[in-house]
């Protein structure tokens, strides 16, 4: 048989198999490569949405250069994704830990649960939430407090005063114990043989030096994995800055993403949005290549 | 102690937030930083009640449909990837994989122009064959490591008990991966849930919105009801709370496992 005939009878006995793949694979071109590659396309185009597209070649980029709001949003995404990374490395990290060196293991069970219960709150009532709690005098709940506590000239219009708005949003979550987080830097420690913890025990490590020297090292890859996660997420979220202050007082808080949103929906700028969406893709490409590049291979088994 | 302090400081805006749903807005303005006395419950949750019932039927119907499709075309694809070779399976595989590394914000605006143009706009259709096709490389990844991992000697023994392929597919390898399901299920759902952008561009008409959307626009109509809007909002999280009730172990244990680790 000469491999041509070959090729054909594999593909008649694995027919049905295709047939398996088929609703995926039509989902994904339909849903995601064709508007991923109309979006690439686009950028390049002048679109009002409605008419043809006109080819304009680099123009929406080099737009974008000189765009004073596009160039604040990357500064304000790099101090956020700045403080998410410190964030989500530190604070469920910590929890974790608390909760790990409990003796009993109802403790635990119910630490972890009282942690975790806030998943099941929609995300926009989070949100809705701590806009209530940085929301003006009377009634925002921190101002409430600040007056409470008889530190009145501490009190602002966090989220109203181009001055601070941007660091009400990073305080927004506050003690900042993501679920998800906290679960994986669990299951971290879960996984620390016995041996090692025995043996760092035996060598008279207090709880302090055995976190330093044995947890941190061996949840190296939590680290790592948690660091992209928080990465593309935080770049491309942005629905949470819609409802906190929709980009503004002015643009002091205004992201990529919902600059890319506004463009689009609101000034019918499609072509020069989907630019944004695009410097974004490649932002993200990189960002986790770096990632990848400078975490690699320094994973650590004892 | 550290933990409990944290603790406080975790739930306390959704503490704020109950005892707030039961105050009129007079107790609230009067006693803010304590329950007050009559509670007003009933009048507070009835009048929440009759706003988000609709978005909440909504998101409940989107959701159901869209983990169904989700679970259906996902089990099937890494079935096949894990358990068969066929001409074309690395590159199948591969085109499929490379999805995890475009992100979804890249196509929101294209995605809109196509729907509007397909006539899904202000359908649920909109939200749910998106949804459906949203997630499929990671959950194919995980689904394949997992049904590779079964041993072959099951499939074996079904096959000469005259099993054929699709067979061996619902008989041996769906019931023994109830438990991943259930993960991926409660995080499908959970993305349905929380999704802001999408519904709000594509569903003009109220009737058709999903909770996340519906409680967007809610603040704007009620003033000064903050009972019945911190009431709509307890509401709103009721569902996701009896799904984790339900589900809880599974989703720790999933999550511990590696379903989230990929």
């Amino acid at each position: 048989m000469n491999p041509t005939q070959d090729l054909w009878s594999e593909l008649r006995k694995s027919w049905h198999l295709y047939l398996f793949l088929l609703p995926t694979f039509a989902f994904i071109l339909i849903f995601r490569y064709y508007p991923a590659g109309s979006a690439v396309f686009h950028a390049f185009t002048r679109w009002n949405g409605a008419g043809i597209a006109t080819w304009v070649g680099l123009e929406n980029f080099r737009t974008l250069l000189t765009d004073f709001i596009f160039v604040a949003s990357l500064k304000n995404i790099g101090i956020i994704l700045a403080a998410a990374l410190v964030k989500v490395l530190i604070f469920p990290m910590l929890a974790a830990e608390f909760i790990f060196n409990l003796r009993s293991e109802r403790g635990q069970y119910w630490y972890r649960f009282l942690l975790i219960l806030p998943i099941v709150v929609p995300g926009i009532v989070v949100t809705l939430v701590w806009r209530f709690i940085m929301g003006p005098k009377p009634l925002g709940v921190l101002n409430a407090l600040l007056e409470l506590l008889g530190l009145t000239e501490w009190q602002h219009a966090w989220l109203a005063d181009p001055k601070i708005a941007l660091i009400a949003v990073l305080l927004v979550g506050f003690p900042w114990i993501d679920a998800i987080a906290m679960l994986i830097y669990y299951a971290g420690l879960q996984n620390i043989s016995g041996d090692v913890l025995d043996a760092s025990k035996i060598d008279g490590a207090s709880i302090w030096e055995r976190v330093m020297r044995v947890d941190l090292p061996l949840l190296f890859g939590q680290f790592k994995l948690l660091i992209i996660i928080t990465t593309i997420f935080t770049l491309q979220n942005f629905g949470g800055m819609l409802v906190l202050t929709n980009g503004g007082p002015g643009y002091a808080t205004m992201v990529p993403g919902l600059w890319m949103y506004q463009r689009a929906f609101q000034a019918d700028r499609f072509g020069y949005a989907s630019a944004i969406g695009v410097v974004l893709l490649v932002v993200m490409l990189a960002l986790t290549w770096i990632n990848n590049k400078l975490l690699k291979e320094t994973d650590v088994t004892y | 102690m550290v933990l409990v302090l944290l603790v406080i400081l975790t739930l306390y805006p959704f503490v704020f937030m109950a005892i707030t749903s039961t105050k009129s807005y007079s107790q609230f303005l009067h006693s803010y930083w304590i329950p007050a006395w009559p509670p007003h419950i009933v009048e507070n949750y009835v009048a929440a009640w009759n706003q988000t019932r609709g978005y909440l039927l909504n998101t409940i119907y989107v959701g159901v449909l869209t983990v169904v499709g989700f679970l259906f075309t996902t089990t099937l694809a890494a079935f096949v990837f894990a358990r068969f070779r066929f001409p074309g399976k690395e590159i199948l595989f591969g085109s499929l994989m490379i999805l995890m590394m475009i992100p979804q914000i890249l196509q929101l605006i294209p995605a809109f122009m196509w729907v509007r143009k397909l006539q899904l706009l202000n359908t649920y259709w909109v939200l749910i064959l998106p949804y459906i096709a949203g997630g499929q490389a990671y959950a194919v990844f995980i689904l394949r490591t997992f049904f590779s991992s079964l041993p072959q000697g099951l499939f074996d023994a079904a096959r000469i008990d005259g099993a054929r392929d699709f067979q061996t597919y619902y008989m041996v390898a769906l019931p023994l991966s109830k438990g991943i399901l259930a993960t991926l299920a409660i995080l499908r759902v959970q993305q349905v849930w929380n999704d802001l952008i999408w519904p709000l561009i594509t569903l003009a008409d109220d009737s058709k919105r999903t909770i996340t959307v519906g409680l967007y626009y809610f603040q704007g109509e009620t003033q000064t009801q903050y009972g019945a809007m911190f009431a709509g909002y307890l509401i709103a999280s009721v569902p996701l709370f009896l799904l984790f009730l339900v589900g809880m172990k599974q989703f720790m244990a999933g999550v511990t496992s590696g379903a989230i680790k990929a």
